[in-house]
């Protein structure tokens, strides 16, 4: 039978209409103007700044003063005027009613001077146009060909910059030139390469790598070897391999030995060795908590997290009280023990990996524990009843479960160590790394486009550690299926025993290198009032936490960073819950919605010192020029530059994936429904948001607002840029401190810091716990 | 769509819903395919297919949770293609049930009557508890609730608002076997007490053919059959139907001969008349259910006889069935089955075993045929 002559049917003619559009309704436009305004504040808190410091890593700013003598003043003087850019002064007296010119103080006779580097035209006593075509970034010493710059005499008296007029009388105009990879090539010190073969050069490094990599994790992770993913991406290098080693052999030959470039070397190092050293021991730690049944976990679980609360100074500080040159182990127990004396040459690479593994130490634990919990104790069963022994299956069952969560551990401790500042800051010395050089360029030399170039190149492994997990993550679906039998741990005595000792020495480290610090701030001479308690009777005191005549803002700091992170948490936590709803939970907009997710994700990738300096950059600018049709509009948050509101900004965009996605879990665990059913029964969204969602999602929401609130407690990187002398911060006065060297003070401010994070911590477990108590009879199943 | 039509283009039918030429794709993979129904008011509808087959999209279209690419969706005659969720008076129950976990089932159940006064609305949501027979948990959270409870709370929530057309999504799948069998009833019987016209999607056809009126088969996104249970048991539309209701034996690539007769291997069987007319030489499909085959006994019928060979007994209690071989005339076998529903009494008395040759009839008027180029998506491989 025909279908259109079935029962029920309405016959009408086919007709092409257009696809009926639901209207939107009013409800329907609030939400996508707040999914808008999620994705907005995103582009101009993320991208808008990124972007400015790939744009100041590229160009070269350069300053052009003209300076011109008022009619009085010519009538006393015979200063005619001056035009000093680029290195060059260009003068003009006038001398027995004529005019002269000097160039950097040297008389030029001939009308047009020209060479490579400047053409200045000089007629009739006028001087009417120069022209500069070359110019020396800061902190460089070589010249560099730019896009030539024009400064002319208008017929009005005006003076024309590249055509646009500049103000009469004294002023300073600055011009911006693209200089492509200038600066790397600067940093990497590759000489004699145009920017072409440079640019060339690195793509097809980065194409072999990329192809290398994915072959070799298809090799890995696959077990179907296809065209696409093996054959192709070999041939593809097989034909090029020639090219690829030309390309490496160019860069290697034409690059020389820099100083900057070694800590570009030096941050890979210390990232490498803390990665390796921190994932060891975090796996076996996590093994100890989630596959023995050793006596103490929920012990050594607290201590495992302690080290989240504290800044990263706080370890360097320890480490100085331990190993540094008055430390207790480097004096034998300040000479009680000699022969346990230890000069481990804390200062440099040293200091740093240690420092960076217990900074890392902690999320590591956290998703390598989850990764051993979430397991299928039926593998286990197969394993062994397949006759594989402890070992065999350690390496076949064991390891294969967790490769995602070790991995992951992998990017994290890599990205963390890589691009941390507090640690290096304290016990780096003279060994350089990429983070501390970008705090120097800036804040030391105020060499922008330097810093935003170390910036990107810091930038770099982070973002390929980023996007390889997500990667990688993508892949990691249904390991443990709702069937899987969770494994639970047998008793084994010998085992047990064994990972006892080994987490209870891991914690015992932990605690030192926490707490050794917050002994050294009660003493009040360290290390005499131990060695010579003659000289020095009084050992302990409470001074240090007074901070008088140290710098840094002491309590003044200490209680501006408490109203940033309450404002960071109170905020952060808004925005970011009520994003990951809209993007979670509602149908409009699908293409916003996943724009605003992708944007959402992409702070995990960004250190702390990238975002503080493209704020600074960002929000200092006055004008923005539109691509394409180079038109000047104002920069509308220039406001918000030297404020609190910046520095809280700064912060929630530096902690906002982890809370995003923390929500983003929550909400999903929701019955998808709910907004549908209410939707159906005419009940507006907000609605259902407060009155359902919120309460629901509570202890989430607790947990977010204490993230935020011990992470911005904690933070130096992003704010350091940031802060100024009305907004002193607890973190950066440690630093401050640290430098003058009033060791004790800085680590009084670090226990303050840690204190607060812990009450903070315990209130918002109370809360979850009260929570849970009234909620009982709904949670109960 | 003209929005001025609908008072001209709505002209003999009283339709309480209609969905006019649907179509609805995600990328290039066709969801629904024009889809034509209308839904008399009052009337209790089932949506059945496999999965996979659109069902669950046709609801969402209806209910403006999704929007298609073309076609209309009608209520109470008026075009509410373009009309969000809130204007279209709908109540929706999920199969996860969707109830507030923080709110009580009181609450719950007043959810939606936001514009009544606060002692109206009690009374409301306390009249929808009585009516779904849950008056003493008003005071409950839903997680206090079992299963079955919950479910009919977020019916009561549903009707309550007093929706012009109430929307069920897989109502009782989440629930176990004997809770889901009395519920059946429940909600038929709420139903029609109340007179709300339902549609319901559902993938068991158990639920679509005690509970529906009429019922909608999908497959593939196309509508396939759109009739009452017996009318879907009895006459099914093409194969699909066919092999998807209930359990139905197939003899594929026979030959017609006349309008009624067709050449099956080496018999020739006289069917009911077909509907629409055959050429001759058109291959057919014939379809016969298992309770409607008999053993001819005593030669007593010399047309529509075929000789098999029984290769196994199922006993299902009520019934036996017989699993059989065809057999060509001249006595070896076919690839062909056939299964056959007899009384186990009579299983008894033909003295039945594998192996066990006799011959079975095909009664004319319950043998139907189905020309194999208009099926549509249907398949000899829904054979039993």
């Amino acid at each position: 039978m025909p279908r259109d002559q079935l029962d029920g049917l309405a016959i009408k003619p086919l007709s092409s209409e257009p696809a009926p559009r639901q209207r939107a309704g009013l409800q329907g436009w609030i939400r996508r103007l707040l999914i808008l305004l999620a994705c907005l504040w995103l582009i101009v808190g993320v991208l808008l700044p990124l972007g400015e410091v790939f744009e100041k890593a590229t160009t070269l700013e350069l300053q052009i003063a003209i300076e011109e003598p008022t009619e009085e003043q010519k009538t006393k003087d015979p200063f005619r005027g001056e035009i000093r850019t680029a290195g060059y002064s260009i003068l003009l007296m006038e001398e027995q009613g004529h005019g002269v010119l000097y160039l950097n103080n040297r008389r030029i006779d001939e009308d047009v001077l020209k060479d490579d580097n400047l053409q200045v035209t000089f007629s009739d006593g006028r001087l009417d146009q120069v022209i500069i075509h070359s110019a020396i970034p800061p902190g460089q010493t070589e010249r560099m060909a730019i896009k030539p710059v024009v400064i002319e005499r208008h017929a009005d008296g005006h003076w024309l910059i590249d055509g646009h007029p500049f103000p009469l009388g004294n002023s300073v105009r600055t011009v911006t030139r693209f200089i492509g990879f200038a600066n790397f090539m600067y940093y990497f010190g590759i000489h004699d390469l145009t920017q072409k073969q440079f640019a060339g050069a690195l793509f097809l490094l980065a194409v072999a790598g990329f192809l290398l990599l994915r072959m070799l994790g298809d090799f890995f992770i696959s077990k179907n070897k296809s065209v696409r993913t093996w054959y192709l991406p070999a041939a593809v290098i097989l034909l090029l391999a020639g090219q690829v080693i030309a390309s490496g052999q160019l860069l290697y030959s034409h690059s020389g030995h820099t100083n900057l470039a070694q800590s570009t070397w030096n941050s890979l190092m210390v990232a490498f060795t803390t990665t390796l050293v921190a994932v060891v021991l975090a796996f076996i730690y996590a093994y100890g908590l989630t596959r023995t049944k050793m006596g103490g976990k929920m012990l050594f679980r607290v201590v495992a997290m302690l080290p989240l609360f504290a800044p990263t100074m706080l370890y360097g500080l320890s480490l100085v009280y331990l190993f540094g040159n008055q430390g207790l182990v480097t004096t034998g127990f300040f000479d009680k023990f000699p022969w346990l004396a230890w000069d481990i040459n804390l200062y440099g690479f040293t200091g740093i990996v240690l420092a960076e593994i217990a900074f890392t130490f902690p999320p590591a634990m956290m998703i390598l524990s989850v990764a051993l919990a979430h397991t299928d104790a039926r593998l286990y069963e197969a394993s062994s009843s397949l006759g594989a022994g402890r070992i065999r299956t350690f390496f076949m069952v064991t390891l294969p479960g967790v490769k995602y969560g070790l991995l992951s551990a992998v990017f994290v401790c890599f990205t963390l160590s890589f691009t941390d500042f507090g640690a290096p800051k304290i016990v780096g010395g003279h060994f350089n790394v990429l983070a501390v050089d970008i705090y120097k360029q800036v804040v030391g030399q105020q060499n922008f486009g330097l810093g935003a170039t170390v910036s990107l190149i810091l930038l770099a492994p982070t973002l390929l550690a980023f996007v390889a997990d997500r990667i990688v993550q993508r892949r990691s679906h249904a390991a443990v299926t709702a069937r899987s039998v969770p494994l639970l741990p047998v008793s084994l005595p010998w085992r047990d025993r064994l990972y006892t000792l080994l987490c209870g020495l891991i914690a015992m480290a932990i605690l030192a290198i926490l707490f050794t610090a917050g002994i050294g701030s009660f003493v009040k001479i360290w290390p005499y009032g131990f060695s010579h308690p003659e000289i020095y009777p009084q050992l302990w005191t409470l001074q240090h936490y007074q901070f008088e005549g140290v710098g840094g803002g002491g309590f003044r700091a200490f209680f501006t960073s408490l109203r940033m992170a309450g404002y960071t948490a109170l905020f952060g936590t808004i925005i970011t819950f009520i994003s990951a709803y809209l993007i979670e939970k509602t149908r409009d907009a699908q293409r916003l919605r996943q724009s605003a997710y992708l944007l959402s994700i992409v702070p995990l990738a960004l250190p702390g010192l990238v975002i503080g300096i493209a704020y600074v950059f960002f929000f200092n600018k006055p004008t923005f020029s539109l691509p394409f049709i180079d038109l000047q509009i104002g920069n509308p948050f220039t406001f918000i530059y030297g404020t609190m509101a910046i520095l809280v900004l700064s912060n929630i965009v530096h902690f906002y994936t982890v809370s995003f996605l923390t929500a983003t879990t929550a909400l999903r665990q929701l019955d998808k429904e709910f907004e549908v059913v209410s939707e159906s029964m005419a009940v507006p969204f907000y609605r259902t948001f407060l009155r359902v969602t919120v309460p629901v999602c509570f202890p989430a929401i607790v947990e977010i607002a204490a993230y935020y609130f011990v992470s911005a407690m904690a933070t130096v990187s992003a704010v350091i840029f940031l802060y100024n002398s009305h907004l002193p911060l607890a973190s950066v006065a440690v630093v401050s401190m640290d430098d003058a060297g009033d060791t004790a003070a800085a680590a009084a401010m670090c226990m303050l810091i840690v204190a607060v994070n812990i009450l903070v911590r315990l209130g918002a477990e109370g809360i979850c716990w009260l929570f849970a108590g009234k909620t009982r009879q709904w949670r109960q199943k | 769509m003209n929005k001025k039509a609908p008072k001209t283009s709505v002209t003999t039918d009283d339709y309480f819903l209609e969905v006019r030429r649907l179509t609805k794709r995600f990328g290039t993979f066709t969801a629904l395919d024009t889809v034509n129904i209308g839904v008399q008011p009052g009337e209790f509808v089932s949506i059945l297919g496999p999965s996979g087959c659109g069902k669950t999209t046709l609801l969402r279209i209806i209910a403006g949770l999704e929007q298609q690419n073309s076609g209309s969706v009608w209520i109470q005659g008026k075009d509410v293609s373009c009309e969000p969720v809130a204007n279209r008076h709908l109540g929706i129950v999920f199969q996860s049930y969707a109830l507030f976990p923080n709110i009580s089932i009181m609450n719950n159940v007043q959810y939606g009557l936001r514009q009544m006064t606060a002692p109206a609305r009690r009374e409301r949501a306390r009249e929808m508890l009585e009516l779904v027979g849950l008056s003493d948990q008003a005071d409950k959270y839903p997680a206090q609730l079992s299963g079955g409870q919950q479910q009919r709370v977020a019916l009561a929530r549903a009707l309550a608002p007093n929706p012009s057309l109430l929307l069920l999504d897989e109502p009782l799948s989440a629930l176990d076997a004997r809770v889901r069998a009395r519920l059946r009833g429940e909600i038929r019987s709420i139903q029609e007490k109340l007179g709300v016209t339902t549609i319901m999607v559902t993938h068991d056809q158990e639920e679509a053919l005690t509970m529906a009126d009429r019922i909608v088969v999908m497959d593939q996104g196309q509508l396939m059959q759109f009739a009452a249970p017996q009318q879907l048991y009895g006459a099914p539309a093409n194969t699909f139907v066919a092999g998807f209701i209930g359990t139905m034996n197939f003899l594929p690539d026979c030959r017609h001969q006349s309008a009624s007769t067709v050449r099956f291997l080496d018999y020739s069987l006289e069917t009911r008349p077909a509907e629409s007319r055959s050429a001759p030489e058109q291959t057919t499909t014939l379809a016969i259910r298992p309770e409607h085959v008999r053993i001819a006994v005593a030669q007593e019928h010399s047309s529509n006889t075929l000789r098999a060979r029984v290769e196994q007994i199922e006993f299902r209690g009520s019934v036996s069935r017989v699993m059989t071989r065809l057999l060509h005339y001249a006595g070896h076998p076919s690839a062909h089955q056939i299964e056959i529903d007899l009384q186990p009494k009579a299983v008894d008395q033909l003295k039945l075993d594998s192996r066990h040759d006799l011959e079975i009839y095909l009664p004319p008027k319950h043998l139907l045929a189905f020309s194999d180029n208009s099926t549509g998506a249907g398949d000899q491989s829904h054979a039993a």
